[in-house]
């Protein structure tokens, strides 16, 4: 049997005295939408940035348990974290492009791993931008500053930045926040579209963004793991009580 | 009583003086560069020569440079003239009292000549001796063999300093080894081996140097047959040499257009020339390039460091006692003043890195020391340590600009942090950067303390580059535009006459510093403005 | 997936952590460069505090018994006199080379040294009094240096009837002998014929000595002091002066200069005297200016020929003295017991004694700043010819005689006079600047203000220099009065023009544009200028009778120099003033804009929001804004050296010059040989100066960073 794509176990991490995840225990399936849905503060961000170790950049993180990524442990010594965030990438919340042009944008993943044949180079611009539903609209100006895009566009074109590294795992933290809903539509498409070629673990403070996007969902509350299962049974038959309030309303 | 308290309550009167705080404030600096630009632009317009009938007779041929109220008698004024002829009356201004002009006037024939040396001559012109013989002022074609003996004197004087240099490169090998012998003789080691090759060479220079001299000679001669007959205001006459004039002027038959032309010629010849007259004429050009050679080095210097430390504070240092240290001597470095970095400057780089380097590679000119003295980059470093503060801060002001989602993009794409900060961070904090690079050469520009301890002198007797190997010579002094002002405008024995020179290398140095900071002011504000809108 | 080829992952990785190490090593280098600084400076000044120290160089011992001894310039031989007559040439490794004095009857009764060591006076076996002449001259025949000897009798005198030789000076030419008589003392000189001169001083003389002019003789009797002058046309020797004396004397010295005489007395005291103008024009008095306590009798005084040190012989002991710093260097160690005759070395760089046992030890001395103490430094001296202790920095003189005067106290309070007069000027202007952009001025202006300001901050300090020396100096001494008045009727002009404004109708207030009322303002200031320079004369003839300075000369006693502090004040206000203003303008700035709206709504005026409000929470950063203001005025170098005399003057006047400590580093570093005590000095100044800027700006740090946590927490 094939590992889960992202797996944690009994994980409990957080920030100097700040315990922000308790004991969570959570295995995401490969090709597929998982989005992690919660209040504010409930850690799902941390969460998903424990599976390429985006904390540890910042100040007092601890943890203990085990973060796996396609069964591996992300703590592995023998893997550099530079390795597994090939093979695990991000979006951020707010569009993050690089003072580069949109083609050299997407380029920088392939760039530091040492891709030079230029056709290679071109395959790539071309197939990821696809991939983020992008490339009809900057086909023509593919050496223009990527700070002229829309809004949309730059996390799209993020999106695609993060594809050219041809991760298996692609972690979304709420990509679509910072956008108007024209925008997020046509970003919640390219993330389905996604779902074909990696693994998405989509965080959202939308739900109904998730019940959308996501196949399979998994509530958080106060650092734990509330409830997990298909999106369509969570919403409409949770079995706890605290997800029931969650996914009408009632709170978040 | 209450009505006055309410108006101070109000605060009409003190808001009024604030303001006019503000005025004075502002007014001080307008004031001063509209002062220097005035001051300054104004000294190289050609202005008329005047003749003054004097009621005991005498006469008096200059330009006016200034009047002001006679102190021997109220209410009139008195006038001084710049009378020039520096080798006849020996100084160049007298005062003239208004009560003791009997007349004035501009006469059309009064000429202003421009000399290498002994400064301005005033006269009338008489006639012009060449080889071919005497033309007339009064001859139509005097003007035409004027030009031609102008010109024919300064090919001349060129192909005369070109021999010269060729005779001092000549030189070169005898005077080191002169210098050796010397060393050899102090020290107590037998000398007589470089005696002997001193000889020598001594002999070969002179071998070469005789066909140099001789033609030397007849390049003197041939100019020299080049004379100019001029009569003074007293009605002398005086032969010139030709070649001694560096510009003819008949100052009062000149069209607005000639003025113009002169006046801009003049700015060039000052920008572009070298000094004269212990340095109270000519140009400024060794100053200029003193300045900005030294600010290159300095830059080469003072960039990496800055940058440096400023990515250290702003993107590897933790919250720590170290950081704070480093803060605070970064501090300190940008308040503790310019002429202790010159005494620091002077006490380890000059005589204790640069002795040292004289013991181990110079040792054989020792006492006369090579880099244990005063040069270009013990200065370029001194100002380098000075600058770097400048640098810091807005390298961190451009390092703070960059949004840290761009920096988690990166890193979650796999980069390492070097490679987060080549690739993404440095460039967008390159207009932080060239703020920093500008507001320091600004700064060393203008700074001039500190280098009358490191290397600055009135003359440099060459520029630092040149082109006998190894074509940089970072030992050498050099001239400065600041240093330039202070030694001119105060150590000059001839203030009077270097009043034109000096302002307008002030002129000349204020522009400089306004240019740089005007342009680091502009950059800064664009970045400013990126800084606001990313932060939305 | 693309696998990341591990190679070149390995190589980033590498990369990285070089990187990291180099960029850290760079901001540890800043570290490391202010506290290099800061070490080096101190490193090269520390020798000022040692007293220096002699070290024994051994002893070679000679067969004869000795009387007096000198030694040439380079240290290598000592020429010793023995009692058998013959000059014995001693070299380091113990041989030695005799030459008679010829003519001369042996055994010797006595012998002395002049001050330079190449005059000997003896008397013979006969009771002949001779002077010779002993010189050793360095020579460079062939492979390395040797010594030649000249040797020649100078003076030969007939046995005479008197007591001991007490001193010997002068040259080959005109040489003079001391002898002591029953009522004083005579002097015998080459080419004054039989008769000697005669010092009367009505009892016999125990000590003396003679100036190398021969135009002065002290002399100790029992209980006295005496100066005798020796010259005229019947060239008499006459007394100028006396002064009793507490312990009976044993021996006399003159210090270098020949201005101050030691005194050495039987009770171990050394004192030091100088001839100075009595209460009684034309008279001389002897003044004692310094005091050497000590134990054991002084057995001779033995000045040094290159500076102000003085060696001391006791019984067992010798000590070095210095007279300006009135401070005991040190003793020099292992001295040797029955010690005949003992000097220091021509050049200061040794010392050496003879014993009755004919030993000869040598020390070599080093004393690189013996001049140079903490109290000459900061307490007042009295120095060679003063009458009272004083502050004065005078680095060089005119002969090689002259006392250094390194007081530090001028240039101390010359660079705080020239910060005070700064400030006075321009921290008014920056706050209230300050305030009114932050506080008042639309938003424009403040656009505006702003990079002026910077501007005005990026001026060469030369350039300002240059124009206030050069060209407002002249202006404001033909224009004091109205410059001086102008800071009254300007301030006066602005609250009148307030007063007129606030009584204008509310509705055409309001219709004025803020931009507007500055002008208005303008107008006041310039109005009130143009009439102060207007009345100017009138009010110079009305009250300081039509000239100024000719009035502050006669009524107050103050002259008047052109570079003075209030031009100084001026100069250096265009530097401090955007110092000042840029850091006000950011405290002012960085309080949040929350407080004054809430006192605004509380129906406070603008002014009483800022006076209430902004004014107190900024304070801190104003006080941190004058501080770094102060540090930039005292720290500023060209401007002052332009625009000041450059006087090291003790003045507070605001029309006298005066010297800062930057511009004394920048006018004399350059030509302070490296390593002497000049430099020191020097290096000294600049090690205070950045002390206290250094202090200044930790204040000013610490200051704001308290007002941005206050601030800190409000806006968070």
């Amino acid at each position: 049997m094939t590992p889960p794509a992202l797996a944690t176990v009994a994980l409990t991490c957080g920030f100097g005295n700040h315990t922000v995840l308790h004991d969570v225990s959570l295995a995401v399936a490969a090709h597929r939408i998982t989005a992690l849905i919660g209040p504010s503060g409930c850690g799902k961000s941390t969460l998903l940035r424990c599976f390429n170790r985006m904390n540890d950049h910042l100040h007092g993180f601890f943890h203990r348990g085990q973060v796996l990524v396609e069964g591996r442990n992300v703590y592995d010594p023998t893997w550099p974290v530079e390795a597994l965030r090939f093979t695990v990438g991000m979006v951020f919340q707010k569009p993050n492009p690089f003072p580069l042009s949109i083609r050299e944008n997407v380029l920088f993943g392939p760039r530091l791993a040492g891709v030079t044949q230029a056709d290679a180079l071109e395959e790539r611009v071309v197939r990821s931008l696809q991939q983020a539903h992008l490339w009809d609209e900057v086909k023509d100006r593919l050496h223009a500053s990527a700070f002229d895009l829309s809004g949309g566009q730059q996390q799209r074109l993020c999106i695609a930045r993060a594809m050219a590294s041809e991760p298996d795992i692609l972690l979304l933290d709420e990509p679509a926040s910072a956008l108007d809903p024209i925008a997020t539509a046509k970003l919640e498409e390219t993330i389905v579209a996604l779902s074909e070629a990696v693994t998405v673990l989509l965080v959202t403070h939308n739900l109904q963004q998730a019940a959308r996007v996501a196949h399979r969902t998994v509530f958080l509350y106060l650092g734990r793991v509330v409830e997990e299962g298909e999106t369509v049974r969570l919403f409409e038959a949770p079995q706890e009580k605290l997800t029931e309030e969650y996914v009408t309303g009632r709170f978040g | 009583m209450t009505g006055l308290r309410h108006w101070l309550k109000e605060g009409a009167a003190q808001r009024w003086l604030a303001g006019a705080a503000l005025l004075a404030a502002l007014a001080l600096v307008v004031g001063l560069v509209v002062v220097v630009v005035t001051v300054s632009a104004g000294f190289f317009w050609p202005r008329p020569v005047l003749e003054l009938q004097l009621r005991d007779g005498s006469v008096v041929l200059g330009e006016e440079w200034g009047r002001e109220d006679d102190p021997t008698e109220a209410g009139s004024q008195r006038v001084r003239m710049k009378v020039g002829n520096r080798d006849v009356f020996g100084l160049d201004f007298r005062w003239v009292r208004g009560a003791e002009v009997a007349a004035r006037r501009t006469p059309a024939a009064a000429w202003l000549l421009e000399r290498r040396e002994y400064g301005n001559f005033y006269g009338f012109p008489q006639a012009l001796r060449s080889p071919t013989g005497s033309v007339a002022v009064t001859d139509p074609s005097f003007q035409v063999h004027l030009d031609h003996a102008l010109a024919e004197t300064r090919r001349l004087v060129q192909e005369e300093e070109a021999l010269l240099r060729r005779a001092s490169r000549l030189h070169e090998p005898v005077a080191r080894l002169r210098l050796r012998v010397a060393a050899a003789e102090r020290a107590g080691r037998d000398a007589a081996a470089l005696q002997a090759e001193l000889e020598a060479a001594t002999r070969r220079e002179q071998t070469a140097a005789a066909p140099l001299l001789a033609e030397l000679a007849e390049l003197r001669g041939r100019a020299a047959a080049f004379s100019l007959l001029m009569r003074t205001a007293d009605g002398s006459e005086r032969e010139l040499a030709v070649s001694s004039l560096l510009r003819v002027v008949p100052a009062n038959r000149m069209t607005t257009g000639a003025k113009l032309a002169l006046y801009l010629s003049r700015w060039v010849e000052f920008v572009s020339g070298e000094p004269r007259e212990s340095n109270t004429e000519g140009g400024i050009f060794p100053a200029i390039f003193g300045t900005a050679l030294m600010v290159l080095l300095m830059t080469l210097v003072v960039v990496p460091f800055g940058v440096v430390t400023a990515l250290y504070l702003n993107e590897y240092a933790g919250e720590n006692a170290f950081t704070n240290a480093v803060r605070l001597a970064l501090a300190n470095l940008a308040g503790v003043p310019s002429i202790v970095f010159g005494a620091f400057g002077l006490a380890f780089f000059v005589y204790t890195v640069g002795g040292g380097v004289d013991r181990l590679f110079f040792s054989d000119t020792l006492p006369t020391p090579t880099f244990g003295t005063g040069g270009i980059l013990w200065a370029a470093l001194t100002l380098a340590l000075l600058t770097v503060p400048v640098v810091v801060v807005a390298t961190e002001e451009g390092l703070q600009s960059v949004p840290q989602a761009v920096r988690d993009g990166a890193r979650a794409l796999g980069a390492t942090r070097w490679q987060t900060v080549r690739r993404v961070v440095l460039p967008y904090a390159t207009p932080g950067i060239l703020t920093g690079t500008i507001l320091a050469v600004a700064r060393a520009a203008g700074e001039v303390a500190p280098l009358m301890l490191t290397g600055v002198v009135k003359l440099a007797p060459a520029l630092a580059v040149d082109t006998t190997p190894p074509f940089l010579h970072l030992e050498r002094k050099f001239m400065h535009l600041g240093f330039h002002i202070y030694d001119v405008g105060f150590q000059s024995p001839n203030i009077e006459a270097a009043k034109p020179s000096v302002y307008a290398t002030v002129l000349v140095l204020l522009g400089l510093v306004v240019v740089l900071n005007l342009a680091a002011i502009t950059l800064r504000n664009r970045l400013r403005r990126r800084l606001r809108s990313s932060a939305v | 997936m693309s696998p990341l080829p591990t190679r070149r992952l390995a190589r980033a990785r590498r990369l990285d952590r070089l990187a990291a190490l180099c960029i850290t090593g760079g901001g540890a280098l800043i570290l490391l460069s202010v506290g290099f600084l800061l070490v080096f400076l101190l490193v090269e000044c520390l020798p000022l505090l040692s007293t220096g120290k002699g070290t024994p160089e051994g002893s070679v011992g000679v067969a004869f018994v000795p009387l007096v001894a000198s030694e040439d310039e380079y240290r290598e031989t000592v020429a010793v006199l023995g009692r058998d007559g013959i000059l014995h040439l001693v070299r380091r490794d113990g041989s030695s080379e005799a030459r008679t004095l010829e003519g001369v009857a042996p055994p010797l009764e006595e012998a002395t040294v002049d001050s330079s060591g190449r005059l000997v006076a003896l008397r013979d076996g006969r009771g002949s009094v001779q002077v010779w002449s002993v010189r050793l001259r360095p020579s460079w025949k062939g492979q390395g240096r040797g010594l030649e000897l000249s040797l020649k009798p100078v003076l030969v005198a007939p046995p005479l009837k008197a007591g001991p030789i007490l001193a010997v000076a002068g040259s080959d030419g005109s040489a003079g002998v001391l002898v002591a008589t029953p009522t004083g003392a005579l002097l015998l000189r080459t080419g004054s014929g039989p008769s000697p001169v005669a010092l009367d001083a009505l009892s016999p003389a125990v000590a003396g000595t003679l100036t190398s002019s021969l135009a002065e003789a002290w002399l100790a009797s029992e209980g006295e002091l005496l100066l005798f002058e020796v010259g005229g046309e019947a060239e008499v020797a006459s007394l100028v002066a006396r002064a009793p004396l507490a312990h009976r004397p044993t021996a006399l010295g003159l210090v270098l200069g020949e201005v101050t005489c030691l005194v050495g007395d039987g009770a171990g005291v050394v004192t030091a005297w100088q001839a100075v103008e009595g209460p009684m024009a034309g008279l001389r008095i002897l003044d004692r200016s310094a005091t050497f306590p000590g134990q054991g009798a002084i057995r001779r005084l033995l000045p040094s020929q290159r500076d102000k040190t003085f060696l001391a012989l006791r019984a067992d002991r010798a000590e070095l003295f210095h007279l300006t710093t009135r401070r005991r260097l040190f003793e020099l160690p292992a001295f040797p017991s029955r010690v005949v005759w003992a000097s220091l070395s021509p050049r200061r760089d040794g010392a050496f004694a003879v014993t009755a046992t004919g030993q000869v030890h040598r020390w070599s001395l080093a004393i690189a700043h013996p001049e140079v103490s903490f109290s000459t430094l900061f307490l007042p001296v009295r120095y060679e010819g003063f009458t009272t202790p004083e502050l004065v920095w005078q680095s060089t003189g005119g002969s090689s005689s002259f006392e250094t005067k390194l007081s530090l106290v001028p240039l101390i309070v010359g660079t705080f006079k020239g910060a005070l007069y700064a400030l006075l000027f321009s921290a008014p202007i920056a706050l209230a600047a300050a305030l009114y952009v932050s506080q008042f001025a639309p938003r424009r202006l403040r656009l505006v203000t702003k990079p002026m300001v910077e501007l005005m901050a990026a001026l060469p300090s030369v350039v300002v220099g240059f124009l206030a020396a050069l060209l407002f100096a002249p202006l404001i001494q033909r224009h004091i009065v109205a410059v001086l008045a102008s800071l009254v009727t300007v301030p006066v002009a602005v609250v009148a023009g307030a007063a007129l404004f606030s009584a204008l109708p509310r509705t055409l207030r309001r219709r004025l544009p803020p931009a507007g009322e500055l002008l208005l303002v303008g107008a006041a200031v310039a109005a009130a200028v143009t009439l102060t320079f207007a009345l100017e004369r009138a009010v110079t003839r009305l009250c300081f009778s039509g000239d100024f300075q000719a009035w502050l000369a006669n009524s107050v006693g103050v002259t008047y120099d052109q570079r003075n502090a209030v031009v100084v004040g001026f100069a250096l206000g265009v530097a401090v003033i955007p110092v000042i203003f840029t850091l006000a303008e950011d405290a002012f700035s960085n309080v949040p804009a929350s407080l004054i709206s809430a006192s605004l709504a509380l129906g406070a005026t603008r002014w009483q929001a800022a006076r209430t409000v902004a004014i107190p929470a900024a304070s801190p950063g104003l006080f941190a804004a004058v501080m770094i203001g102060l540090g930039r005025a005292v720290g500023e170098t060209m401007i002052v050296l332009m625009a000041t005399g450059n006087t090291p003057l003790l003045s507070l006047s605001p029309f006298n010059g005066m010297r800062t400590m930057s511009a004394c580093i920048a006018v004399e570093l350059p030509e302070a040989p490296y390593g002497g005590t000049l430099y020191r000095v020097l290096i000294l100044t600049a090690l205070l100066l950045f002390a206290v800027t250094f202090a200044i700006n930790t204040v000013a740090v610490m200051v704001s960073n308290r007002l941005r946590r206050r601030f800190g927490r409000l806006a968070a």
